[in-house]
C-alpha cells in the first residue's frame, strides 16, 4: 500500500516516470536494508535484452515507411477495394489501419500515418471533423493488437512468453476488432446522418461503377511494396526464417531499398532524420524499462502479487469474474498511465494471480493489450487522441466525446475475449501446438 | 576548437547515437543474411548488438532531454498557475538531479566491486565492468543536460504545454 501511495504521489508531481519508478524503489530498498547493488545492476541488465531492440526497430520501420511512400500506396489500394463492397470512407479508414497494423507495432504511429491521409480526405468528403478524428484514432489502436506489436514485445519480455506466439494470438482478436469498429461506424452514420453532410449513397454509387477486374489488379500492383512488406514480415516470422526481433531489421532494410532505390522518394537526409527521431523516442521510452525492472523486483520482494491474489480470492472464486474485475481495474489504470509503464508495473502484479486461476499467459497478454488500446482512446493520456485531434484540428474534449461509441465497442469486444479464450488461443495453438 | 565545443553542446548524443543505432540495426540484419545465405551466423553479433543497444538507449534518453521528451504526467502542473508551475518544475528537477547523482555514485561503487571479479562477456571477452560504465555515463549525461538547461537561460517549461510528453510518443 505504501509503495503504491509513494509511486502515485511522485507521478502526480510531474517527475519523469522513469525517475518515479526508480526513486520509489530506491526509498523502499534503502529502508528495508536490501543491497542496492542488485538494483543498480538491473539498470544495465534490464535494458540488455535482445527483444527490446525490436521495439526500437519497429519505431524506425514506421518512420521509414511513410517516407518511402509505401503507406500511401496501401491506402489507395484499400480505397479501391472497399468501393467494391460499397463502404464509405470511415470503413476504408479502419481497414487501412488494420492492414497498416501488420507492418507497425505502434498505435499513435498508425493514427499519424493513416489518419494523416484519411482524416483530411473524410473532412473533404463533408464528414464532420470530430467523427473523422474519432474513426482514425480508434482504428489506429489496432496497430498494437495486430502483429507486430510493441506492447506484445514488452509483455513477452516481462512475462517471459514466446513473442511469436503472442503475435499469432493477436491476429484473430485484431480482425474481430476491425469488424466491430466498422460496424460501429456504419451504425453511427445511419443514426446520426449529420456526421456526414455528403450523401453516402451517391459516393458509393460513383465508386462502385469504377470497379473492374483490371482496376483491382492495378490497385494491387500499385500497393505491391506494402503488401510484400506484410508477407515478408509475417511470413518470415512464421516460416521460421527469422525471429520477431530480426523481422524488424529485415523490414527496415526492405523499406530503405524501396525508398532509396525503387520509389526514390527518400534521400539519406530522410534516413538520418528517421534514425534521430527513433533514437529520441526509444531513449525516453526504454529508460522506463530500466527502472521498471527495478520496481518489479521491489514488488516481488514485498510480496505484493501474493497479497493481492489473496484479497481478490476473497471477493470471488470464479476465474471469469476475477478476470473481469482485473480487466476493469486495468482499463481504469490504462486511462491514466502510459502503456509501457502500465505493462512494466502491472504484469508482475497480475500475471501470477491469474496464472494461479489457470488463465493462459498468452490469453492474458491479449486482454492486456486490448485494455492498453482503450487507454489510447481515453483522456487524459490517450496518445491516439492527441494525434487524431491535431490532424482533425479539434479540441481534446470534442474528440474524447466523439470517440465514446468506439470505446464502448472496445469494451464489448474485451468482454467477448474474456469469455472466449479460444479466440486468442486458437491460432498460437494451431501454429505452435501448445 | 569552438566548432568542436558547439558540436558537443548541440549534437553529441544525437550523432553518436544515430551512428550506434545504425550499427545495431545493420549488425542484426547482417546476422540474418549470413544465416540465410551461408547457413552460419556471426557468433558475436547478438552480444555486440546488445551492448551497443544499451548505449543507444542511454544516449537517446540524454538526447530526449534537449527536446523535453521524457514521459511524465503533467495533470497537476497543468492545473497550476504559471508561477506555481515553474516552482514545481524547479523542485522536481532538483529531485530528478538528486536521483541521477545517487545512481551515479552507487553505480561507481558497483563498478569497483565488479572490477575485482573480472567477469567477461561470453564471446567477445569484453570485461563486464567496462560495459557497465554505460550506466553511470548515461546518468551523467542526463544530469549534465538537465543542469545545462538551467545555465542556458531557464529550461523548457514554457514550450512544454502538452499533457504528456509529446503526442507522437509511442508505442
Amino acid at each position: 500500500m505504501m509503495i503504491a501511495l509513494a509511486l502515485v504521489v511522485l507521478l502526480l508531481t510531474g517527475l519523469p516516470i522513469y525517475v518515479c519508478l526508480g526513486l520509489t524503489s530506491l526509498i523502499f530498498f534503502l529502508t528495508s536494508g536490501t543491497s542496492m547493488h542488485i538494483m543498480i545492476r538491473t539498470l544495465y541488465s534490464g535494458v540488455d535484452q535482445y527483444a527490446l531492440i525490436a521495439v526500437t526497430g519497429f519505431l524506425l520501420v514506421a518512420s521509414l515507411f511513410e517516407k518511402a511512400g509505401i503507406t500511401e500506396a496501401l491506402i489507395t489500394m484499400v480505397k479501391r477495394f472497399m468501393a467494391a463492397f460499397q463502404s464509405g470512407l470511415a470503413v476504408i479508414t479502419i481497414v487501412s489501419c488494420a492492414i497498416f497494423a501488420a507492418v507497425t507495432g505502434s498505435g499513435p504511429a498508425t493514427v499519424a500515418t493513416i489518419g494523416g491521409i484519411m482524416i483530411p480526405a473524410m473532412i473533404r468528403a463533408k464528414y464532420t471533423p470530430k467523427f473523422a478524428g474519432a474513426v482514425a484514432s480508434s482504428g489506429g489502436a489496432l496497430g498494437i493488437l495486430i502483429p507486430p506489436s510493441n506492447p506484445f514485445l514488452m509483455y513477452g519480455i516481462i512475462a517471459n512468453q514466446s513473442i511469436a506466439a503472442l503475435f499469432a494470438a493477436g491476429i484473430v482478436p485484431g480482425l474481430l476488432m476491425a469488424v466491430a469498429l466498422s460496424i460501429t461506424s456504419s451504425i453511427l452514420l445511419r443514426w446520426f446522418p449529420n456526421y456526414s453532410m455528403h450523401s453516402e449513397r451517391e459516393e458509393k454509387k460513383q465508386a462502385y461503377k469504377k470497379m473492374t477486374l483490371l482496376v483491382a489488379l492495378k490497385a494491387i500492383w500499385q500497393a505491391k511494396w506494402a503488401l510484400f512488406a506484410i508477407i515478408l514480415l509475417l511470413g518470415g516470422i512464421y516460416a521460421g526464417l527469422f525471429t520477431p526481433i530480426e523481422a524488424a531489421e529485415v523490414t527496415i532494410f526492405y523499406s530503405l531499398i524501396v525508398g532509396l532505390f525503387i520509389n526514390r522518394t527518400m534521400n539519406l537526409k530522410d534516413v538520418y532524420a528517421a534514425l534521430a527521431n527513433t533514437l529520441r523516442l526509444s531513449g525516453t521510452l526504454i529508460i522506463l524499462v530500466a527502472t521498471g525492472f527495478v520496481f518489479a523486483r521491489l514488488l516481488t520482494l514485498e510480496g505484493i502479487p501474493q497479497a493481492l491474489g489473496r484479497s481478490i480470492a476473497g471477493v470471488s472464486t470464479d476465474p471469469v469474474m476475477i478476470l473481469l474485475i482485473i480487466m476493469f481495474f486495468m482499463v481504469f489504470i490504462g486511462t491514466w498511465a502510459e502503456t509501457f509503464s502500465q505493462i512494466i508495473v502491472l504484469t508482475p502484479i497480475f500475471l501470477p494471480v491469474v496464472m494461479k486461476l489457470g488463465v493462459d499467459p498468452i490469453h492474458f497478454g491479449v486482454l492486456f493489450v486490448v485494455t492498453a488500446e482503450i487507454g489510447f482512446l481515453t483522456p487524459p493520456f490517450g496518445a491516439n487522441l492527441f494525434v487524431g485531434m491535431k490532424i482533425a484540428d479539434i479540441s481534446l474534449e470534442t474528440i474524447s466525446k466523439s470517440v465514446l461509441p468506439y470505446i464502448l465497442t472496445y469494451l464489448i469486444v474485451l468482454v467477448i475475449l474474456v469469455l472466449f479464450p479460444q479466440i486468442s488461443l486458437f491460432l498460437p495453438r494451431l501454429l505452435f501446438g501448445q | 576548437m569552438k566548432r568542436i565545443l558547439t558540436f558537443i553542446d548541440e549534437r553529441f548524443e544525437e550523432i553518436i547515437g544515430v551512428i550506434v543505432l545504425a550499427v545495431v540495426v545493420s549488425l542484426i540484419f547482417i546476422g540474418v543474411m549470413m544465416r540465410l545465405l551461408f547457413k552460419s551466423g556471426l557468433p558475436w553479433q547478438e552480444e555486440l548488438s546488445r551492448i551497443l543497444y544499451v548505449l543507444v538507449v542511454y544516449l537517446g534518453a540524454s538526447y530526449g532531454m534537449r527536446t523535453n521528451d521524457h514521459i511524465r504526467i503533467n495533470i497537476i502542473s497543468n492545473l497550476l498557475p504559471p508561477r506555481a508551475r515553474k516552482v514545481l518544475r524547479v523542485v522536481t528537477d532538483f529531485i530528478w538531479a538528486g536521483f541521477n547523482i545517487t545512481v551515479i555514485i552507487m553505480a561507481m561503487q558497483v563498478y569497483q566491486k565488479m572490477q575485482r571479479f573480472l567477469g567477461e562477456s561470453a564471446v567477445l571477452k569484453i570485461p563486464l565492468h567496462v560495459v557497465f560504465l554505460i550506466v553511470p555515463l548515461g546518468f551523467t549525461l542526463l544530469t549534465l543536460r538537465l543542469i545545462q538547461g538551467y545555465i542556458q537561460g531557464g529550461p523548457f517549461w514554457e514550450s512544454h504545454t502538452e499533457i504528456q510528453g509529446k503526442g507522437d510518443a509511442p508505442p
